[in-house]
């Protein structure tokens, strides 16, 4: 699986961060104090313009401490009976047909998807996660970014404000039904695409009865036979059979059947292994040059994509992963009964001549201990390119030649283990990148990972449902909604928007971008040095600046989605899930900060 | 304004609307069963534009062309991007579910049919390793093309397209031999009723030339761009492919077959009307008959008054300034720059055109103008159609593929061909006695070949290219036998001609040096191998070749 950004564990990301990277909880720290500062600032000056210096302060003075205050006196019970009315409220405005919607396209997606691909699961379930994405989206839009305004608009916010009832309350009571009536929503969107998915995929084959050759071993006694099944669902499989007639139709389009004799049929059961969650044990990644010495990345072979490097055949290059951790923990048992150490291994292989076409690229596996530097027997392989080959790496080994223990032997004391992969072929290359080798830990439940990867949706959908309920405290409902999707979008960009904001981005800032667009330029060709040039630059500076501050408080909504891990059959880590659960509820506290205060610049909520 | 005027005005739009809808209902009313609908309606119908005209009515495109609400433009845009973008990532489900979806967003756009399977078929395809994963990819580009042939029916481009796919990209890539297996066995892929020995890539491809021609000239379709001489020669190219592949495979009696067939078809072919871009049309087969056409009728217009063309240039020769006249006077080599470009625009100016004779012979004999002018006028006619006949049996190598096919049908060629693939299965198999004899044997059989088809040795194209490699085989079994290749060597003049690489440019020398600088001693006097022993006559038409002698 692909995996661009590294994952940090759960306390380094919240508390230290990486590299430059300030940890999550300091950054929210800041940001909040500045933006506290900021607002202050802010209504200081309003109000020192309305009413002179010194009202002006006291009023400050005590819109801050009351505001604290009353955040602080938030009641469960009535924030509880406003969700409740939120959620009423949703009802009226038959948010049901949201469900509608679903249903029409998981109806009609056979129209528009079919499962002719190589890996059909990957495509369903992406497009069952990204659908459901959208509409729990678009209908968190509407519920949230409408309802306060349409109150203030039809006055019955009146008969709620009459009540004991806090700003405060009003705002976490919002979010809190419409949250409520989107999981509701959500709940069975996801519980329909699941069966939606499982049912895409299910079918069977048939045993080619005429194609079945007999397997014999070298005294010429059958020992199984092989053939085909017949072609459903756009493929086949190749069958393997023992001498009773049991066995298998071989892995093909990421999935495969057992097959079993009854009388004289065969008898092939339903796909399995379409839905995985493969539950990888990550290292670090080094390289290592021709010459053997340690470099941060390996050779370009030209590829626009540098998520992989690549290492030379038929010299010292390697790709060198260390693993932490190795224990008997991580070890599991082969269908011998013996314990291994369960790797798996993706090769992307480059050729830089055909050699023979029928032949795979020779590489080679070996083991080290980092401290002692104690290396296994070189264990060759043939690389299949770009998929996930396993290799069970029994406990006992052979050193130069001699027997040693993977666990006493080549694990540090520290638990530490290398995994050196090399190329054989000279002139052909190995490609890697970091979590392309791992430890195979025991498979998750795929259902339970579905419902991760729905929770990520979730986290997106409370986070809208926020934004859009704090905006609507103080505009009007079309312009929160304006406001929440440009929110949205821009998160979903976030990455393009912060490069564009660092000038990483190639054609300019927004103005120059602009002028390149009427002018029909395209995004590299040199703009004349002139007085407006300069001008078009300064001005885009500023810009610039002003992005770079939004784009601390914008969230990253491409970050939230675990659509990829359920789609190429990987467990979301529960650190992920934490991360995202912990960005949410931060940026709850803060919406509902914010919400609170615009709410109470309304007369009514005063 | 007053409220009467406000009135006034709403009737007027009222009355010009009602009036208008008139002339838009004649233009715009949908054909029914029993009606042929509007002049819109009638037009779609004349130039097959409507939908179920184009191809496959599909209501998934419908639906999401009209989901898009007219913002189609824009969602072709995104998924363009997304498609380059899982292409850069090497996302191929995704990709492919992609260009799926790009084409029910624009299912007549015949260039991106032919663009995204030229994707799959040609790019994608090598980025993976084993060549089953290739072959995949080749195939499903070649599937995405016959879905837009779907939409597109009858689409002459989108068929000669698919021919070209399964032919070239099956027939021609490195792995050839391993597509062209894969090809034949893949049941998936070929109709249940296509016999075993017809699931050839060149005969497939051949069908789907075939049905593009047949949609040209029985169905109107319209060829576009495209050359009728590429388009029209593509059958019988790939009957001549499939004749070729097979021999390489090993199968001699079908090849012969294969070929005669070619023949018949690229015969065939040059006698197909093809019409030049400038409105000419000729057949290639003609040129004899339009060259002596052109002498007949050049003859009858010189009869009429023989020495005019003489005169003509006598009095222009007079009219050129003394300095044209010196630069053509100086011999070529001679020349200054100056003189270069005045003599080239003098011997312009010096040539003369029929109808400058025809109009010269109007003046001096007024009787002949007429006929005069007729016959320059047929003349230039007939001319330029030769010319462009020429032109034409030029590109498309006309002459070569019409001698080659009836080359190759002959026994010997068959024989000599025979000869080479046992000889190299003999080699593989470590047989190199019987390798080396056979290929002899072989190389005999090949200078009778060019002894009937000299022709054969004025083109460098694929038999040289066959025979350099088959030389390169036997050189690769003497050397096992620490042999060399000998002065009697039958094929030193084809060598000379083929060898454009220059493999053999040390052996061909010290082979001529051999033979310029001394007689040969008899290859009995000191024979310096077996292979120098051959007994091959060397061939009448080409260069004697001496008898062995090692320097």
């Amino acid at each position: 699986m692909v995996l661009e950004k590294e994952l940090l564990p759960y306390l380094t990301w919240l508390l230290t961060g990486s590299g430059s990277q300030l940890g999550a909880l300091p950054r929210f720290l800041i940001t909040a104090l500045v933006l506290s500062f900021l607002a202050l600032l802010g209504g200081f000056l309003v109000a020192l313009v309305r009413y002179g210096p010194l009202k002006a302060g006291d009023i400050t003075y005590r819109v801050a401490v009351n505001g604290l205050s009353e955040l602080t006196r938030i009641s469960p019970r009535r924030i509880w009976a406003l969700a409740r009315l939120a959620i009423k409220e949703s009802m009226r405005r038959q948010v049901i047909v949201a469900l509608v919607v679903f249903f029409l396209i998981l109806l009609f997606a056979g129209w528009f998807i079919k499962t002719d691909y190589q890996d059909p699961a990957k495509l369903l379930f992406r497009f069952v996660l990204t659908a459901t994405t959208y509409l729990v989206l678009l209908i968190a839009l509407l519920v949230s970014a409408f309802s306060l305004p349409n109150d203030f608009k039809d006055k019955t916010i009146y008969t709620v404000v009459t009540k004991p009832v806090r700003a405060g309350d009003i705002v976490l009571g919002r979010i809190l039904g419409f949250t409520i009536v989107g999981t509701l929503l959500l709940i069975i969107m996801a519980v329909c695409g699941y069966v939606f998915v499982d049912r895409s995929l299910d079918h069977t084959h048939e045993v080619e009865m005429d194609r079945l050759e007999n397997v014999v071993d070298a005294g010429g006694k059958v020992i199984g036979k092989k053939g085909r099944t017949t072609l459903d669902a756009y493929h086949r499989h190749d069958v393997e059979l023992d001498a009773e007639g049991n066995g298998k139709a071989l892995s093909s389009f990421g999935h495969w059947h057992e097959i079993h004799r009854e009388g004289d049929k065969y008898v092939v059961s339903g796909p399995i292994d379409f839905m995985r969650a493969r539950v990888p044990y990550y290292g670090r990644l080094r390289f290592l040059d021709r010459k053997g010495i340690d470099v941060p990345r390996g050779i370009s072979v030209g590829n626009e994509w540098t998520y992989r490097s690549f290492i030379e055949g038929g010299s010292s290059a390697a790709a060198v992963w260390t693993l932490s951790g190795i224990n008997e923990s991580v070890l599991s048992t082969d269908s011998e009964g013996k314990q291994v150490l369960p790797l798996e291994l993706i090769v992307r292989v480059f050729r830089t001549y055909k050699g023979d076409i029928e032949k795979g690229i020779q590489g080679s596996i070996q083991l080290r201990n980092p401290e002692t530097g104690l290396k296994s027997d070189v264990d060759p392989f043939t690389a299949s390119d770009a998929s996930i080959a396993n290799f069970d790496i029994p406990t006992k080994l052979y050193a130069g030649g001699k027997p040693v223990d993977l666990l006493t032997d080549m694990v540090s004391k520290e638990g530490r283990l290398e995994v050196i992969v090399q190329c054989l072929n000279s002139a052909q290359y190995f490609g890697f990148a970091q979590p392309d080798c791992y430890v195979r830990l025991p498979d998750a439940s795929p259902l339970l990972n579905y419902v991760k990867a729905q929770v990520g949706i979730w986290v997106q959908m409370v986070l809208v449902i926020a934004i859009g309920v704090a905006s609507s405290t103080c505009v009007n409902g079309p312009v929160a909604m304006l406001f929440t999707v440009s929110f949205i979008t821009l998160g979903f960009f976030r990455e393009f928007f912060v490069n564009v904001a660092l000038g990483k981005q190639v054609g300019g800032g927004p103005v120059e971008s602009l002028v390149r667009l009427v002018t029909q330029r395209n995004l590299v060709t040199g703009i004349e040095d002139s007085f407006g040039t300069r001008l078009m630059h300064a001005v885009d500076s500023v810009l610039q600046a002003v992005m770079l501050s939004m784009a601390q408080v914008l969230p990253d909504f491409r970050a939230f989605s675990t659509v990829d891990y359920v789609a190429y059959g990987f467990n979301i880590p529960a650190n992920q899930l934490a991360q995202d659960l912990t960005v949410t509820a931060a940026y709850i506290v803060g919406l509902f900060v914010i919400g609170y205060f615009f709410l109470r610049t309304r007369e009514v909520a005063k | 304004m007053s409220e009467r005027t406000s009135f006034y005005r709403k009737v007027a739009y009222g009355v010009a609307i009602a009036v208008l809808l008139f002339p838009l209902a004649l233009l715009s009313s949908p054909a029914t069963v029993n009606d042929k609908g509007g002049k819109l309606a009638q037009l779609r119908t004349e130039n097959r534009l409507s939908q179920a005209d184009l191809g496959q009515v599909d209501p998934a495109s419908e639906t999401m062309k009209l989901a898009t609400l007219g913002l189609r433009g824009v969602a072709v845009n995104l998924l363009w991007e997304k498609a380059n973008y899982y292409k850069m990532t090497e996302d191929w489900t995704n990709l492919t579910a992609t260009l799926e979806q790009l084409a029910k967003l624009q299912p007549n756009f015949v260039t991106f049919w032919k663009f995204q399977a030229w994707n799959l078929t040609y790019n994608v395809s090598v980025e993976f390793d084993d060549f089953r994963d290739r072959y995949y990819y080749v195939r499903r580009g070649i599937q995405f093309l016959q879905e837009g042939e779907k939409y597109n029916v009858d689409n002459p481009n989108l068929l000669w397209d698919l021919g070209w796919f399964i032919g070239q990209k099956i027939g021609r890539a490195d792995e050839h031999v391993q597509y062209r297996r894969l090809f034949k066995k893949d049941d998936d892929f070929h109709p249940a009723d296509r016999p075993p020995d017809q699931r050839d890539n060149w005969l497939v491809g051949k069908e789907y030339y075939l049905k593009g021609i047949d949609a040209v000239d029985n169905k109107g379709r319209d060829l576009g761009r495209k050359t009728p001489r590429i388009f029209y020669s593509s059958p019988a190219m790939s009957q001549m492919d499939y004749a070729e592949a097979i021999e390489e495979e090993g199968y001699f009696d079908k090849a012969r077959r294969a070929w005669i067939k070619a023949g018949e078809e690229w015969e065939k072919f040059g006698k197909l009307v093809l019409e030049h871009s400038t409105g000419v049309k000729m057949r290639l087969g003609d040129q004899s008959r339009l060259e002596e056409e052109v002498a007949a009728l050049k003859a009858k217009f010189t009869a009429i008054e023989p020495d005019v063309r003489a005169q003509l240039v006598a009095e222009k020769k007079a009219a050129l300034k003394p300095a044209e006249r010196e630069a053509l006077d100086t011999p070529a080599e001679k020349r200054t720059h100056e003189q270069q470009e005045l003599s080239y625009h003098a011997s312009q100016s010096l040539e003369i055109s029929n109808h400058e004779i025809a109009e010269r012979i109007g003046k001096t004999h007024p009787e002949q103008a007429k006929p005069a002018l007729q016959l320059s006028n047929e003349l230039d006619r007939k001319e330029r159609e030769l010319q462009y006949t020429i032109n034409y049996k030029a590109d498309s190598n006309y002459d070569y593929w019409e001698n080659r096919a009836k080359m190759e049908q002959t026994s010997d060629a068959i024989a000599a061909r025979e000869a080479m693939y046992e000889a190299h299965q003999a080699f593989r198999q470590g047989d190199l006695i019987k390798a080396k004899q056979l290929y002899k044997d072989g190389f005999a059989k090949w200078r009778l070949v060019f002894d009937a088809f000299p022709k054969a040795l004025d083109n460098d194209v694929s038999t040289g290219d066959d025979l350099v490699d088959f030389i390169k085989q036997y050189r690769d079994v003497l050397d096992q036998l620490d042999e060399t290749i000998g002065d009697d060597f039958p094929l030193w003049v084809a060598l000379e001609t083929f060898d454009k690489e220059q493999v053999f440019k040390e052996e061909l020398e010290a082979h001529k040096e051999r033979i310029g600088t001394a007689k040969p001693k008899s290859a009995a006097e000191k024979p310096t191998s077996d292979a120098d022993k051959t007994t091959s006559p060397p061939a009448a038409s080409a260069k004697p070749a001496s008898p062995a002698k090692k320097p």
